[in-house]
C-alpha cells in the first residue's frame, strides 16, 4: 500500500517538474538561511557562517539531484528523453535517416509480406469448426492431374462404414449460372454440395438455417452472393429465386469467413441436388471429420477396409484414400513458400546488416561526444540506453515504412489473379502479422545497435577523447564485411532469378503439340440434363458439332472427353490386348483412352503422321477404328508405318488401327506426351464426359454467343456451360513457373537495392572521413580524375570479392532449384556472368557518386574541414 | 571526538520520524539539528541528506508537509507526523526492541558459557 502511494506521488511528480524545482530551492535556501542565523547567534563572522552552513549542506546540487531522482519516474523520464533527442537527431541527418529507415522498411515489409502469407496457408485455421480433425478422402491417386473423384454411391458406402464422424460431399467443378430474383438476372457461380455439407464443416450459417433432410429446391447463399446479389437484405431469406430455371427457395446465408477452396470461388450452394446426378458417376470431392478421439493412423487403417462401391478391377488396393486436409490444399505451396520465408529473413537480416555497418560508421564521428559523457559521469548504462532508444526509433520508423509496403504488396497481389491463387486464403496483414512485425521491430534494434554499443564498452579509455574521429581499422573491416555479404547475397539471387526466368521462357515455347490459338473448349453440366441418357447425350452432341461446323468464323469443331492442359486431364489406363503382339512384347498394354471424332483432330490441328483420322464412316455397324499417337507407335511397333492395320481388342470390341497422330502434351506442357493414347470415335464407344473444342478464324469468344443459341435450339433445357479459352489454360499451365520466376527476380532487386545502399553509404562515409586528405591532395596538384580513380581502385577489391564469394556461394545453392529448372544447368556460367554484370556495374555506380562528388570538392575547403 | 558512523538511510527515515513525535512539526534545519544533537555528535550526516529522506517519507504517506513561519519570522517548510506515520513509527519502535531483546539474551548467553 505504501508503495502504491509512493509510486502515484512518483507518477505525478513527472508532470509537476518545474515547480516541484522552485519549491525545493526554496526549501533550502531557508534552510541555509536558518542555519546562517543559527551560526551568527553563536558568534562565527557572516562570511564564515554561510561557508559553514554550506559546507554542513554536504553539496548543493547533490542534495537537489537526490531528491530529483526520488520526485519522478526515472526509466519512464530517461526514456522519454532519449526519445525526443533521437527523433531531433533523425531530422538533423535527414539523408541518414531516410536510408536507414527505408533499408528497414524494405527488409522488414518484405518479411510482413511473405509471413501473410505463410500465416493465411499453414497458420491460420481453416474457415470451418476444428478444421485439425477434417480430412479429404478420395479415391487413390494414380497419375498426374487425377483428382480421384468419388461418386455419390461412394459417398453413400463411406458414410455406411461408420470411419468418420461426418462425411460431406460436394461437386469438384463449380457450375457459371444465371440467377433471376425478382427482375434482375446476375451471372454467379455454383457448386452442389450435399445435404448435411454444412454440419459437417460445422459452420452455422450467419442467417436463416441450413437446410434439413426434408427440404428440396434450396439454396444457401455464400455472404459474397448476398451482399451483391440480394443487396446484404436480411428478407432474403424464405425468397424465391430462378437459379437457370428452376425455382429455388433461399433458406440460408453463411458467414463472410467460410469458403471453398476453389479456383472458381463458388458462390452459391446446391444443398443434396448431388444426389441428382447419377450415382455412379464420379465428380465429387468428399471432406470428412475425423471421430473424437480417433488417431489418423487408425483411421486410415480403418479406411483401407471399406469396399469401393464400383467393384471395378481397376484399382487393387483400398477403395478409398484420406489426407489431412490443410495438407491437400495447401501442401504444394509448403516447400516453395518455407524456401521463399527463408530468403526473405535473408534478406533482412542483410538490411539489419548494412544498418549496423552505417550506425557503426557513424559511431566513429560520435566517439568523442560518448566518451565525454561516460567521462563526466554519465553511467555506462544510461549511454547504452540511449544508443538503444536511437535504434528502436529507426527501427519503428521502419516498421511503419515497412508495413505500408506489405499492405501494397498484398493488394497488388491481389490484383494479379494468377490461377494458382485464386484457391488460396486471403493473404491479410492483421493480427497475427503485426505480432510478427511488432516482434521483427524489437529485435531490428539489437541486431543494428549491439555492435556499436559492445565497441563503446570496450574501448572506453580517455585517449579516444583527445584524438581526431578518424574511422579505426576495425570499425571499417566490419562496415565493409556486411556491404560484401550484401552485394554477394544479392548477386545468388540475381541467379537464381535467372535460371528460373529462363525456365520460364523456355517453358512458354514448348510446342504442346497442337495449335493453341483462338482455341475454345465448351463444357456443358450435362450430368444434370441427361442423366443416364447416354444415347441422348451423344444424340446431341453430334449434332451440335456438326451444326457448330457450318457456323460462320469457326474453322473446325470436335468433341472430346477432356481439355488438354487444364486440371482436368485424368489418365486412367485401359487394359488392350494386342491381335499380333511383335516379337518380345507380351501382347498386353495399358492405353489412355479418348473418344472424340474427326472433327477433333482439325479443331486442335493435330499433325497427321500416317493413314487417316477418325471421320463419320466410324460409325456403328462399321469396322472399329482407331487412332494412336505417335509415342505408342514408336514404343510397341518401332513406327507408326508399321502400326497400321493393327488390331487391338478394346473392351471387347475388335479395333483396327486406321492411322497415327502426333504426340499431344495434355498434362502439363513440361510433362512428355503420353505413349499410350488410343482415340475412338464417339459413334463407336460412349464414356465419360463431352467437352466441344471449336477452332475460330479469329479471336474465338465472338463465338460464343452463335453456339450457345445452337445449344439452346438442340436442347431447350439450358445447363450450366464451362467455356475456355486455350491461350488461358496454356497461361495457367506456366503459372507456377511464372511465379517462381516474378518472385526470385523481385526479391533480387531487392536485395541489389539494399546491398547498394550500403555501398553508397560506406563510400560516403569513407570520403566525408577523408575530405581533408583529399584537400591536400588537390592542393599539391593531384587532378579531380585522379581522385576518382583512387577511390575507385579502393572499392574495386570489395566489389570483386562480392562476386567471388557470391559465385561460391551461388554454385552451391543454385542446385536447390535443380528440381524446377528446365533444360537450363544451375551451373551454366552465362548466368553467373550476366548476372554479375549488373551486380558489378551497380555497385561501382553507387561507389562513383560519392566518389565524384569528393573529386569536386574545393581543396581550400577542404583543408578547413572539420 | 568520539567516533563517527555513517547511517544507512532507513534508521535516518526512522530518527526523524521519532523527532517529529517528540518536537511536533518542525522543519528540515530543525529535524537534522535534533538528531544530530540527540545522537550526540556520533553520527556524522550532511544536514543535505535529510531532503530525500523527507521527501520518501512524504510519498509514502507517513508525513505531510506545510509552508509556514520559522521562529526568526523566515518561509519554512514544516513537516508533521500523520497519523499512520505514527503508527509506523510504534510498529517500527517494537520491532527494534524486540530485536534488541533477542540480541541481548543471545549475547549474554555467550558470556556465560565463558
Amino acid at each position: 500500500m505504501r508503495t502504491l502511494r509512493s509510486w502515484i506521488w512518483r507518477l505525478r511528480g513527472m508532470f509537476h517538474r518545474g515547480r516541484a524545482e522552485r519549491e525545493l530551492a526554496e526549501e533550502i535556501e531557508s534552510h541555509i538561511q536558518m542555519h546562517v542565523d543559527h551560526n551568527l547567534r553563536r558568534g562565527m563572522a557572516p562570511g564564515q557562517a554561510r561557508r559553514e552552513a554550506l559546507l554542513k549542506l554536504g553539496g548543493l546540487d547533490a542534495t537537489k539531484e537526490g531528491c530529483r531522482d526520488r520526485r519522478g519516474l526515472p526509466l519512464v523520464e530517461n526514456f522519454a528523453r532519449d526519445l525526443r533527442y533521437a527523433a531531433l537527431d533523425a531530422v538533423r541527418h535527414k539523408a541518414f535517416t531516410a536510408v536507414v529507415v527505408l533499408t528497414l522498411g524494405l527488409g522488414i515489409g518484405a518479411s510482413a509480406l511473405v509471413f501473410s502469407a505463410v500465416h493465411a496457408l499453414f497458420l491460420r485455421p481453416l474457415p470451418y469448426a476444428g478444421g485439425d480433425r477434417l480430412v479429404e478422402v478420395r479415391k487413390p491417386v494414380r497419375s498426374r492431374g487425377d483428382k480421384g473423384l468419388i461418386s455419390f454411391s461412394g459417398l453413400a458406402s463411406l458414410k455406411a462404414s461408420g470411419v468418420f464422424a461426418g462425411v460431406a460431399g460436394f461437386a469438384y467443378a463449380a457450375w457459371p449460372g444465371v440467377l433471376a430474383s425478382g427482375d434482375d438476372m446476375e451471372l454467379t457461380s455454383m457448386v452442389d454440395v450435399t445435404g448435411d455439407f454444412f454440419a459437417v464443416l460445422g459452420v452455422p450459417p450467419m442467417l436463416g438455417a441450413a437446410p434439413g433432410p426434408a427440404d428440396r429446391s434450396t439454396l444457401v447463399l455464400s455472404y459474397a452472393a448476398w451482399k451483391r446479389l440480394f443487396a446484404g437484405r436480411p428478407d432474403a431469406i424464405g425468397r424465391q429465386a430462378r437459379l437457370n430455371g428452376v425455382n429455388r427457395t433461399v433458406v440460408a446465408v453463411m458467414p463472410a469467413s467460410f469458403q471453398l477452396f476453389r479456383s472458381e470461388r463458388p458462390e452459391i450452394f446446391l444443398p443434396d441436388t448431388a444426389a441428382s446426378s447419377h450415382p455412379d458417376a464420379e465428380t465429387l470431392a468428399c471432406i470428412a471429420r475425423l471421430r473424437h478421439g480417433a488417431a489418423f493412423p487408425a483411421v486410415i487403417r480403418d479406411l483401407a477396409r471399406v469396399p469401393a462401391p464400383d467393384g471395378k478391377e481397376r484399382f487393387q488396393g483400398p477403395g478409398f484414400e484420406a489426407v489431412d486436409l490443410r495438407s491437400s490444399l495447401f501442401g504444394d505451396y509448403r516447400p516453395a513458400l518455407l524456401t521463399l520465408f527463408g530468403a526473405v529473413l535473408f534478406v533482412l537480416l542483410i538490411a539489419c546488416a548494412n544498418v549496423a555497418g552505417l550506425l557503426l560508421a557513424r559511431m566513429t564521428v560520435r566517439s568523442r561526444e560518448l566518451h565525454l559523457r561516460v567521462a563526466l559521469g554519465a553511467s555506462l548504462r544510461r549511454v547504452t540506453a540511449q544508443l538503444l532508444t536511437e535504434n528502436l526509433v529507426s527501427a519503428l520508423a521502419g516498421t511503419v515504412c515497412g508495413l505500408l509496403l506489405a499492405y501494397g504488396g498484398v493488394e497488388m497481389l491481389k490484383q494479379l489473379r494468377m490461377s494458382g491463387f485464386r484457391a488460396l486464403p486471403e493473404f491479410r496483414i492483421d493480427g497475427p502479422v503485426l505480432a510478427f512485425t511488432a516482434l521483427v521491430c524489437l529485435l531490428v534494434p539489437l541486431l543494428c545497435g549491439l555492435s556499436p554499443v559492445l565497441q563503446l564498452a570496450l574501448r572506453r579509455s580517455a585517449r579516444l577523447i583527445e584524438g581526431a574521429p578518424t574511422a579505426t581499422p576495425a570499425h571499417w573491416r566490419s562496415g565493409r564485411a556486411n556491404v560484401v555479404a550484401g552485394l554477394a547475397f544479392s548477386f545468388v539471387l540475381l541467379v537464381g532469378a535467372g535460371l528460373l526466368a529462363a525456365t520460364f521462357f523456355k517453358v512458354a515455347r514448348i510446342d504442346p503439340g497442337f495449335q493453341t490459338a483462338n482455341l475454345m473448349f465448351i463444357e456443358f453440366d450435362d450430368n444434370r440434363l441427361f442423366f443416364e441418357d447416354i444415347v441422348r447425350r451423344q444424340a446431341f452432341y453430334d449434332e451440335l458439332v456438326s451444326r457448330a461446323g457450318d457456323l460462320t468464323g469457326v474453322v473446325a469443331a470436335g468433341q472430346s472427353d477432356q481439355v488438354p492442359l487444364s486440371d482436368d486431364v485424368r489418365n486412367v489406363p485401359i487394359s488392350v490386348t494386342l491381335a499380333t503382339p511383335p516379337a518380345g512384347s507380351s501382347g498386353k498394354a495399358g492405353a489412355f483412352l479418348r473418344t472424340t471424332d474427326g472433327g477433333f483432330f482439325r479443331a486442335l490441328g493435330i499433325p497427321l503422321r500416317t493413314g487417316r483420322f477418325l471421320e463419320a464412316r466410324d460409325a456403328r455397324g462399321s469396322q472399329v477404328a482407331g487412332v494412336i499417337n505417335e509415342g505408342f507407335a514408336r514404343r510397341v511397333w518401332g513406327a507408326p508405318a508399321n502400326a497400321l492395320g493393327q488390331r487391338l481388342k478394346l473392351l471387347g470390341a475388335d479395333v483396327t488401327i486406321v492411322g497415327v497422330a502426333g504426340d499431344v502434351r495434355e498434362s502439363g506442357l513440361r510433362n512428355r506426351p503420353a505413349d499410350q493414347i488410343l482415340y475412338v470415335s464417339t459413334r463407336q464407344f460412349i464414356k465419360g464426359n463431352r467437352v466441344l473444342a471449336v477452332r475460330a478464324k479469329a479471336d474465338a469468344s465472338g463465338l460464343v454467343p452463335a453456339l450457345l443459341r445452337l445449344a439452346a435450339s438442340l436442347e431447350p433445357g439450358a445447363p450450366p456451360v464451362r467455356i475456355r479459352n486455350m491461350a488461358q489454360i496454356v497461361a495457367d499451365s506456366i503459372s507456377a513457373e511464372r511465379f517462381s520466376a516474378v518472385l526470385i527476380t523481385g526479391l533480387s532487386a531487392l536485395a541489389l537495392a539494399l546491398s547498394s545502399m550500403g555501398v553508397y553509404a560506406v563510400v560516403a562515409f569513407s570520403v566525408s572521413q577523408r575530405i581533408r586528405e583529399f584537400g591536400v591532395r588537390l592542393a599539391i596538384g593531384a587532378q579531380r580524375r585522379q581522385i576518382l580513380m583512387l577511390l575507385l581502385r579502393e572499392e574495386a577489391p570489395l566489389i570483386a570479392a562480392a562476386l567471388g564469394l557470391g559465385a561460391a556461394a551461388g554454385l552451391l545453392l543454385t542446385r536447390v532449384l535443380a528440381s524446377q529448372l528446365y533444360e537450363v544447368s544451375p551451373g551454366d556460367p552465362l548466368f553467373f556472368i550476366a548476372a554479375g554484370i549488373p551486380v558489378a556495374l551497380i555497385a561501382a555506380l553507387a561507389s562513383c557518386v560519392p566518389a565524384y562528388r569528393a573529386s569536386r570538392i574545393d581543396p581550400v575547403a577542404a583543408l578547413r574541414w572539420e | 571526538m568520539g567516533e563517527r558512523t555513517d547511517i544507512p538511510l532507513g534508521t535516518l527515515a526512522l530518527m526523524a520520524l521519532k523527532t517529529l513525535d517528540v518536537m511536533g512539526p518542525l522543519h528540515g534545519f530543525g529535524i537534522a539539528r535534533r538528531i544530530e544533537q540527540i545522537s550526540g555528535d556520533a553520527i556524522a550526516v550532511n544536514y543535505g541528506t535529510i531532503y530525500p529522506t523527507l521527501l520518501k517519507l512524504e510519498q509514502e504517506g507517513d508525513i505531510a508537509s506545510a509552508w509556514g513561519a520559522s521562529e526568526n519570522n523566515r518561509r519554512a517548510k514544516f513537516y508533521s507526523l500523520t497519523r499512520s506515520g505514527r503508527k509506523r513509527l510504534e510498529r517500527e519502535t517494537r520491532e527494534r526492541e524486540r530485536v534488541n531483546r533477542i540480541l541481548d539474551r543471545f549475547l549474554a548467553a555467550e558470556g556465560e558459557s565463558k
